[in-house]
Protein backbone atom coordinates (compact mmCIF):
# COMPACT_ATOMS: atom_id res chain seq x y z
CA UNK A 1 0.00 0.00 0.00
CA UNK A 2 2.77 2.33 1.00
CA UNK A 3 4.58 1.55 -2.25
CA UNK A 4 1.41 2.24 -4.26
CA UNK A 5 0.93 5.62 -2.58
CA UNK A 6 4.58 6.45 -3.10
CA UNK A 7 4.29 5.52 -6.80
CA UNK A 8 1.17 7.65 -7.19
CA UNK A 9 2.84 10.62 -5.56
CA UNK A 10 5.94 10.24 -7.70
CA UNK A 11 3.80 10.02 -10.90
CA UNK A 12 2.00 13.20 -9.90
CA UNK A 13 5.30 14.91 -9.34
CA UNK A 14 6.44 13.92 -12.82
CA UNK A 15 3.26 15.11 -14.55
CA UNK A 16 3.16 18.33 -12.54
CA UNK A 17 6.73 19.23 -13.40
CA UNK A 18 6.50 18.16 -17.09
CA UNK A 19 6.26 21.08 -19.51
CA UNK A 20 5.39 21.34 -23.17
CA UNK A 21 8.00 22.75 -25.49
CA UNK A 22 7.04 23.90 -28.96
CA UNK A 23 9.28 23.56 -32.00
CA UNK A 24 9.89 25.77 -33.95
CA UNK A 25 7.91 28.39 -31.95
CA UNK A 26 10.15 28.26 -28.85
CA UNK A 27 13.25 26.60 -30.28
CA UNK A 28 14.13 26.50 -33.96
CA UNK A 29 15.49 22.96 -33.86
CA UNK A 30 14.53 19.76 -32.07
CA UNK A 31 18.10 19.33 -30.80
CA UNK A 32 17.99 22.76 -29.18
CA UNK A 33 14.65 21.94 -27.58
CA UNK A 34 16.05 18.70 -26.16
CA UNK A 35 19.09 20.54 -24.73
CA UNK A 36 16.77 22.88 -22.88
CA UNK A 37 14.24 20.27 -21.83
CA UNK A 38 13.96 18.69 -18.43
CA UNK A 39 13.28 15.10 -17.58
CA UNK A 40 9.72 14.08 -18.55
CA UNK A 41 9.05 17.10 -20.76
CA UNK A 42 6.98 16.89 -23.92
CA UNK A 43 8.35 18.39 -27.10
CA UNK A 44 5.66 19.16 -29.67
CA UNK A 45 6.97 19.56 -33.20
CA UNK A 46 4.98 21.42 -35.84
CA UNK A 47 4.93 20.36 -39.45
CA UNK A 48 8.01 20.79 -41.59
CA UNK A 49 11.21 19.03 -42.55
CA UNK A 50 13.91 18.97 -39.86
CA UNK A 51 17.48 18.01 -40.80
CA UNK A 52 19.14 16.90 -37.58
CA UNK A 53 20.82 14.00 -35.86
CA UNK A 54 18.80 13.86 -32.67
CA UNK A 55 20.30 12.32 -29.54
CA UNK A 56 18.09 11.72 -26.52
CA UNK A 57 19.61 10.81 -23.18
CA UNK A 58 16.78 11.55 -20.77
CA UNK A 59 13.10 10.62 -20.37
CA UNK A 60 10.93 12.79 -22.62
CA UNK A 61 8.25 12.65 -25.27
CA UNK A 62 8.93 13.82 -28.81
CA UNK A 63 5.68 14.19 -30.69
CA UNK A 64 4.70 15.45 -34.13
CA UNK A 65 1.74 17.78 -33.74
CA UNK A 66 0.50 17.40 -37.31
CA UNK A 67 1.17 13.72 -37.92
CA UNK A 68 3.77 11.83 -39.93
CA UNK A 69 2.76 13.03 -43.41
CA UNK A 70 3.77 16.59 -42.65
CA UNK A 71 6.54 16.21 -40.08
CA UNK A 72 9.70 14.78 -41.57
CA UNK A 73 12.98 14.08 -39.78
CA UNK A 74 16.08 13.62 -41.93
CA UNK A 75 19.68 13.25 -40.76
CA UNK A 76 22.11 16.14 -41.09
CA UNK A 77 24.87 13.53 -41.20
CA UNK A 78 23.43 10.49 -43.04
CA UNK A 79 26.10 8.19 -41.58
CA UNK A 80 24.46 8.62 -38.15
CA UNK A 81 20.97 7.67 -36.96
CA UNK A 82 18.18 10.20 -37.35
CA UNK A 83 17.17 9.63 -33.72
CA UNK A 84 19.45 7.94 -31.21
CA UNK A 85 18.15 7.15 -27.75
CA UNK A 86 20.95 6.08 -25.47
CA UNK A 87 21.35 5.07 -21.81
CA UNK A 88 17.94 6.21 -20.70
CA UNK A 89 14.34 5.12 -20.25
CA UNK A 90 10.72 6.27 -20.79
CA UNK A 91 11.25 8.07 -24.08
CA UNK A 92 8.28 8.43 -26.42
CA UNK A 93 8.54 9.09 -30.17
CA UNK A 94 5.19 9.67 -31.84
CA UNK A 95 3.99 10.39 -35.34
CA UNK A 96 7.04 11.36 -37.44
CA UNK A 97 8.36 10.43 -40.84
CA UNK A 98 11.94 9.35 -40.20
CA UNK A 99 14.03 8.82 -43.32
CA UNK A 100 17.34 8.85 -45.13
CA UNK A 101 19.97 7.54 -42.70
CA UNK A 102 22.67 5.09 -43.76
CA UNK A 103 22.83 3.98 -40.10
CA UNK A 104 19.31 3.79 -38.68
CA UNK A 105 16.07 5.71 -38.58
CA UNK A 106 15.70 5.11 -34.86
CA UNK A 107 18.50 3.63 -32.77
CA UNK A 108 17.79 2.51 -29.23
CA UNK A 109 20.97 1.72 -27.33
CA UNK A 110 20.86 0.51 -23.71
CA UNK A 111 17.35 1.95 -23.39
CA UNK A 112 14.39 0.75 -21.34
CA UNK A 113 10.63 1.26 -21.34
CA UNK A 114 10.54 3.54 -24.36
CA UNK A 115 7.93 3.73 -27.08
CA UNK A 116 7.88 4.35 -30.81
CA UNK A 117 4.33 4.85 -32.04
CA UNK A 118 2.60 5.80 -35.29
CA UNK A 119 5.61 6.84 -37.35
CA UNK A 120 6.66 6.27 -40.96
CA UNK A 121 10.22 4.99 -41.09
CA UNK A 122 11.64 4.66 -44.57
CA UNK A 123 14.81 4.57 -46.68
CA UNK A 124 17.24 4.00 -43.82
CA UNK A 125 19.73 1.18 -43.43
CA UNK A 126 18.03 -0.14 -40.29
CA UNK A 127 14.51 1.18 -39.93
CA UNK A 128 14.55 0.60 -36.19
CA UNK A 129 17.69 -0.71 -34.50
CA UNK A 130 17.36 -1.85 -30.89
CA UNK A 131 20.59 -2.86 -29.15
CA UNK A 132 21.09 -4.00 -25.57
CA UNK A 133 17.66 -2.64 -24.72
CA UNK A 134 14.62 -4.06 -22.98
CA UNK A 135 10.94 -3.47 -22.20
CA UNK A 136 10.47 -1.15 -25.18
CA UNK A 137 7.37 -0.96 -27.34
CA UNK A 138 7.32 -0.50 -31.12
CA UNK A 139 3.72 -0.21 -32.28
CA UNK A 140 1.58 0.94 -35.21
CA UNK A 141 4.45 2.17 -37.35
CA UNK A 142 4.92 1.82 -41.10
CA UNK A 143 8.48 0.68 -41.73
CA UNK A 144 9.27 0.37 -45.41
CA UNK A 145 12.04 0.57 -48.04
CA UNK A 146 14.81 0.28 -45.47
CA UNK A 147 17.54 -2.33 -45.81
CA UNK A 148 16.30 -4.13 -42.68
CA UNK A 149 12.96 -3.11 -41.20
CA UNK A 150 13.41 -3.81 -37.49
CA UNK A 151 16.62 -5.18 -35.95
CA UNK A 152 16.73 -6.41 -32.38
CA UNK A 153 20.27 -7.20 -31.28
CA UNK A 154 20.96 -8.51 -27.78
CA UNK A 155 17.65 -7.08 -26.61
CA UNK A 156 15.02 -8.77 -24.48
CA UNK A 157 11.41 -8.34 -23.33
CA UNK A 158 10.49 -5.84 -26.04
CA UNK A 159 7.11 -5.69 -27.76
CA UNK A 160 6.61 -5.23 -31.50
CA UNK A 161 2.89 -4.83 -32.13
CA UNK A 162 0.73 -3.88 -35.10
CA UNK A 163 3.45 -2.55 -37.37
CA UNK A 164 3.51 -2.65 -41.16
CA UNK A 165 7.03 -3.75 -42.06
CA UNK A 166 6.74 -4.23 -45.82
CA UNK A 167 8.96 -3.97 -48.88
CA UNK A 168 12.29 -3.60 -47.16
CA UNK A 169 15.34 -4.35 -49.27
CA UNK A 170 16.66 -7.16 -47.12
CA UNK A 171 14.76 -8.50 -44.10
CA UNK A 172 11.55 -7.53 -42.34
CA UNK A 173 12.56 -8.17 -38.74
CA UNK A 174 15.77 -9.69 -37.42
CA UNK A 175 16.30 -10.94 -33.87
CA UNK A 176 19.90 -11.66 -32.97
CA UNK A 177 20.56 -13.06 -29.51
CA UNK A 178 17.34 -11.45 -28.36
CA UNK A 179 15.06 -13.28 -25.97
CA UNK A 180 11.51 -13.16 -24.57
CA UNK A 181 10.29 -10.54 -27.04
CA UNK A 182 6.67 -10.42 -28.22
CA UNK A 183 6.05 -9.91 -31.95
CA UNK A 184 2.34 -9.83 -32.66
CA UNK A 185 -0.15 -8.56 -35.26
CA UNK A 186 2.48 -7.16 -37.61
CA UNK A 187 2.74 -7.58 -41.36
CA UNK A 188 6.14 -8.49 -42.77
CA UNK A 189 5.20 -8.69 -46.45
CA UNK A 190 7.11 -8.20 -49.68
CA UNK A 191 10.55 -7.93 -48.12
CA UNK A 192 13.34 -8.97 -50.44
CA UNK A 193 14.79 -11.68 -48.22
CA UNK A 194 13.22 -13.05 -44.99
CA UNK A 195 10.03 -11.79 -43.41
CA UNK A 196 10.96 -12.85 -39.87
CA UNK A 197 14.47 -13.99 -38.92
CA UNK A 198 15.54 -15.46 -35.59
CA UNK A 199 19.24 -16.06 -34.94
CA UNK A 200 20.26 -17.50 -31.58
CA UNK A 201 17.14 -16.03 -30.04
CA UNK A 202 15.11 -17.96 -27.50
CA UNK A 203 11.67 -17.91 -25.87
CA UNK A 204 10.16 -15.26 -28.11
CA UNK A 205 6.44 -15.15 -28.86
CA UNK A 206 5.68 -14.66 -32.55
CA UNK A 207 1.96 -14.85 -33.25
CA UNK A 208 -0.67 -13.50 -35.63
CA UNK A 209 1.79 -11.91 -38.02
CA UNK A 210 1.58 -11.96 -41.77
CA UNK A 211 4.74 -12.92 -43.68
CA UNK A 212 3.90 -13.24 -47.36
CA UNK A 213 5.74 -12.48 -50.60
CA UNK A 214 9.17 -12.59 -49.04
CA UNK A 215 11.88 -14.92 -50.36
CA UNK A 216 11.43 -16.85 -47.11
CA UNK A 217 8.60 -16.23 -44.68
CA UNK A 218 10.03 -17.21 -41.28
CA UNK A 219 13.63 -18.36 -40.77
CA UNK A 220 14.72 -19.75 -37.40
CA UNK A 221 18.37 -20.60 -36.80
CA UNK A 222 19.94 -21.93 -33.59
CA UNK A 223 16.97 -20.77 -31.56
CA UNK A 224 14.89 -22.68 -29.04
CA UNK A 225 11.71 -22.32 -27.03
CA UNK A 226 10.07 -19.82 -29.37
CA UNK A 227 6.30 -19.83 -29.71
CA UNK A 228 5.62 -19.34 -33.43
CA UNK A 229 1.92 -19.76 -34.05
CA UNK A 230 -1.00 -18.51 -36.16
CA UNK A 231 1.19 -16.58 -38.56
CA UNK A 232 -0.07 -16.15 -42.11
CA UNK A 233 2.36 -17.45 -44.74
CA UNK A 234 0.19 -19.15 -47.44
CA UNK A 235 2.87 -21.62 -48.51
CA UNK A 236 0.41 -24.23 -49.80
CA UNK A 237 -1.00 -21.85 -52.36
CA UNK A 238 2.11 -22.42 -54.48
CA UNK A 239 1.00 -25.92 -55.33
CA UNK A 240 -2.76 -25.56 -55.33
CA UNK A 241 -3.39 -22.31 -57.16
CA UNK A 242 -1.94 -23.13 -60.63
CA UNK A 243 -3.91 -26.41 -60.77
CA UNK A 244 -7.11 -24.69 -59.70
CA UNK A 245 -6.54 -21.96 -62.27
CA UNK A 246 -6.09 -24.46 -65.11
CA UNK A 247 -9.43 -26.03 -64.16
CA UNK A 248 -11.04 -22.60 -63.95
CA UNK A 249 -9.59 -21.77 -67.38
CA UNK A 250 -11.16 -24.91 -68.91
CA UNK A 251 -14.52 -24.22 -67.27
CA UNK A 252 -14.37 -20.59 -68.35
CA UNK A 253 -13.62 -21.67 -71.92
CA UNK A 254 -16.61 -24.04 -71.99
CA UNK A 255 -19.00 -21.38 -70.67
CA UNK A 256 -17.61 -18.77 -73.06
CA UNK A 257 -18.00 -21.18 -76.00
CA UNK A 258 -21.65 -21.76 -75.19
CA UNK A 259 -22.34 -18.04 -74.92
CA UNK A 260 -20.55 -17.26 -78.19
CA UNK A 261 -22.22 -20.16 -79.96
CA UNK A 262 -25.64 -18.84 -78.95
CA UNK A 263 -24.77 -15.40 -80.24
CA UNK A 264 -23.24 -16.57 -83.50
CA UNK A 265 -25.73 -19.34 -84.26
CA UNK A 266 -28.12 -16.82 -85.89
CA UNK A 267 -25.42 -15.09 -87.82
CA UNK A 268 -23.86 -18.13 -89.45
CA UNK A 269 -27.14 -20.01 -89.67
CA UNK A 270 -25.93 -22.89 -87.58
CA UNK A 271 -27.72 -24.44 -84.65
CA UNK A 272 -25.76 -25.44 -81.60
CA UNK A 273 -27.50 -28.79 -81.09
CA UNK A 274 -26.18 -30.14 -84.41
CA UNK A 275 -22.60 -29.45 -83.47
CA UNK A 276 -20.16 -31.95 -81.98
CA UNK B 1 -3.46 -9.34 -52.47
CA UNK B 2 -5.61 -8.14 -55.37
CA UNK B 3 -2.61 -8.39 -57.66
CA UNK B 4 -2.68 -12.18 -57.13
CA UNK B 5 -6.29 -12.15 -58.32
CA UNK B 6 -5.36 -10.09 -61.38
CA UNK B 7 -2.52 -12.49 -62.22
CA UNK B 8 -4.89 -15.44 -61.69
CA UNK B 9 -7.45 -13.85 -64.00
CA UNK B 10 -4.77 -13.42 -66.65
CA UNK B 11 -3.80 -17.07 -66.31
CA UNK B 12 -7.44 -18.18 -66.71
CA UNK B 13 -7.74 -16.14 -69.91
CA UNK B 14 -4.41 -17.55 -71.11
CA UNK B 15 -5.64 -21.12 -70.56
CA UNK B 16 -8.95 -20.37 -72.32
CA UNK B 17 -7.07 -18.78 -75.21
CA UNK B 18 -4.70 -21.77 -75.38
CA UNK B 19 -7.58 -24.28 -75.63
CA UNK B 20 -9.37 -22.08 -78.17
CA UNK B 21 -6.19 -21.94 -80.26
CA UNK B 22 -5.91 -25.71 -80.34
CA UNK B 23 -9.53 -26.08 -81.40
CA UNK B 24 -9.09 -23.48 -84.10
CA UNK B 25 -6.17 -25.41 -85.54
CA UNK B 26 -8.36 -28.51 -85.83
CA UNK B 27 -11.52 -26.80 -87.08
CA UNK B 28 -11.53 -23.60 -89.06
CA UNK B 29 -15.23 -23.36 -89.87
CA UNK B 30 -16.41 -21.83 -86.59
CA UNK B 31 -16.38 -18.05 -86.55
CA UNK B 32 -17.13 -17.84 -82.82
CA UNK B 33 -14.01 -19.84 -81.95
CA UNK B 34 -11.86 -17.35 -83.82
CA UNK B 35 -13.54 -14.35 -82.18
CA UNK B 36 -13.27 -15.93 -78.72
CA UNK B 37 -9.62 -16.79 -79.23
CA UNK B 38 -8.87 -13.26 -80.36
CA UNK B 39 -10.75 -11.62 -77.48
CA UNK B 40 -9.16 -13.92 -74.88
CA UNK B 41 -5.75 -13.24 -76.37
CA UNK B 42 -6.13 -9.46 -76.28
CA UNK B 43 -7.45 -9.52 -72.70
CA UNK B 44 -4.52 -11.75 -71.70
CA UNK B 45 -1.98 -9.33 -73.21
CA UNK B 46 -3.80 -6.39 -71.57
CA UNK B 47 -3.64 -8.00 -68.14
CA UNK B 48 0.00 -8.94 -68.71
CA UNK B 49 0.93 -5.33 -69.53
CA UNK B 50 -1.05 -4.05 -66.51
CA UNK B 51 0.75 -6.51 -64.22
CA UNK B 52 4.11 -5.51 -65.68
CA UNK B 53 3.43 -1.81 -65.06
CA UNK B 54 2.24 -2.44 -61.48
CA UNK B 55 5.20 -4.69 -60.72
CA UNK B 56 7.83 -2.38 -62.22
CA UNK B 57 6.35 0.67 -60.54
CA UNK B 58 7.13 -0.95 -57.20
CA UNK B 59 10.36 -2.79 -57.94
CA UNK B 60 12.01 -1.35 -60.99
CA UNK B 61 15.28 -2.84 -62.14
CA UNK B 62 16.74 -3.61 -65.54
CA UNK B 63 16.63 -7.30 -64.70
CA UNK B 64 12.89 -7.27 -64.01
CA UNK B 65 12.24 -5.01 -66.99
CA UNK B 66 14.03 -7.43 -69.32
CA UNK B 67 12.10 -10.40 -67.85
CA UNK B 68 8.73 -8.71 -68.39
CA UNK B 69 9.80 -7.60 -71.88
CA UNK B 70 10.82 -11.19 -72.69
CA UNK B 71 7.33 -12.36 -71.67
CA UNK B 72 5.74 -9.69 -73.84
CA UNK B 73 7.94 -10.81 -76.74
CA UNK B 74 6.54 -14.34 -76.35
CA UNK B 75 3.01 -12.90 -76.62
CA UNK B 76 3.94 -10.83 -79.69
CA UNK B 77 5.74 -13.79 -81.26
CA UNK B 78 2.55 -15.83 -80.87
CA UNK B 79 0.63 -13.04 -82.60
CA UNK B 80 3.20 -12.95 -85.41
CA UNK B 81 3.00 -16.74 -85.88
CA UNK B 82 -0.80 -16.61 -86.08
CA UNK B 83 -0.79 -13.71 -88.55
CA UNK B 84 1.68 -15.52 -90.80
CA UNK B 85 -0.55 -18.61 -90.84
CA UNK B 86 2.06 -20.76 -89.09
CA UNK B 87 -0.25 -21.63 -86.19
CA UNK B 88 -0.75 -25.22 -87.32
CA UNK B 89 2.94 -26.00 -87.24
CA UNK B 90 4.22 -23.86 -84.35
CA UNK B 91 1.09 -22.82 -82.44
CA UNK B 92 1.38 -25.63 -79.89
CA UNK B 93 4.98 -24.79 -78.96
CA UNK B 94 4.35 -21.07 -78.68
CA UNK B 95 1.12 -21.70 -76.77
CA UNK B 96 3.04 -23.87 -74.29
CA UNK B 97 5.62 -21.08 -73.95
CA UNK B 98 2.81 -18.66 -73.18
CA UNK B 99 1.40 -20.92 -70.50
CA UNK B 100 4.87 -21.25 -68.94
CA UNK B 101 5.24 -17.45 -69.08
CA UNK B 102 1.95 -17.12 -67.24
CA UNK B 103 2.98 -19.68 -64.64
CA UNK B 104 6.09 -17.57 -63.98
CA UNK B 105 3.85 -14.49 -63.72
CA UNK B 106 1.60 -16.28 -61.24
CA UNK B 107 4.52 -17.45 -59.12
CA UNK B 108 6.15 -14.04 -59.15
CA UNK B 109 2.98 -12.59 -57.61
CA UNK B 110 2.17 -15.39 -55.23
CA UNK B 111 2.75 -14.79 -51.57
CA UNK B 112 5.49 -17.06 -50.24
Amino acid sequence: MAIAVLLLVSLNVVSASATEILVPQQYSSIGEAIENAGSGDRILVSKGTYRENIVITMPLVLEAKDGPQDTVLEPLDPSKPVIKIVDTEKVGIKGFTIKGSRAAGLHLLRTKRSELVGSFIEENYHGVLIEYSSYNMISDNTITRNTDGISLYYSSNNMVLGNTVNKNNDKGIVLLSSHRNVIRNNSFDGNYWNGITLLSSHNNIITNNSAVQNSYAIVVTESAGNLIRDNYTMRRLYFILPVVLVYLGIIFYQIERKIFALYYSDKVKRIWKFRD
Amino acid sequence: MWIVFLASLGFIFAVASFIGGFRMVRRTDHVEEAVMHRINGYITVGIYVALAVIFLKDRFSLFYLSLWTLGLMVHLFKLFIARKGLGVRYGGYVGAMLIITWLVVIFSHLPS
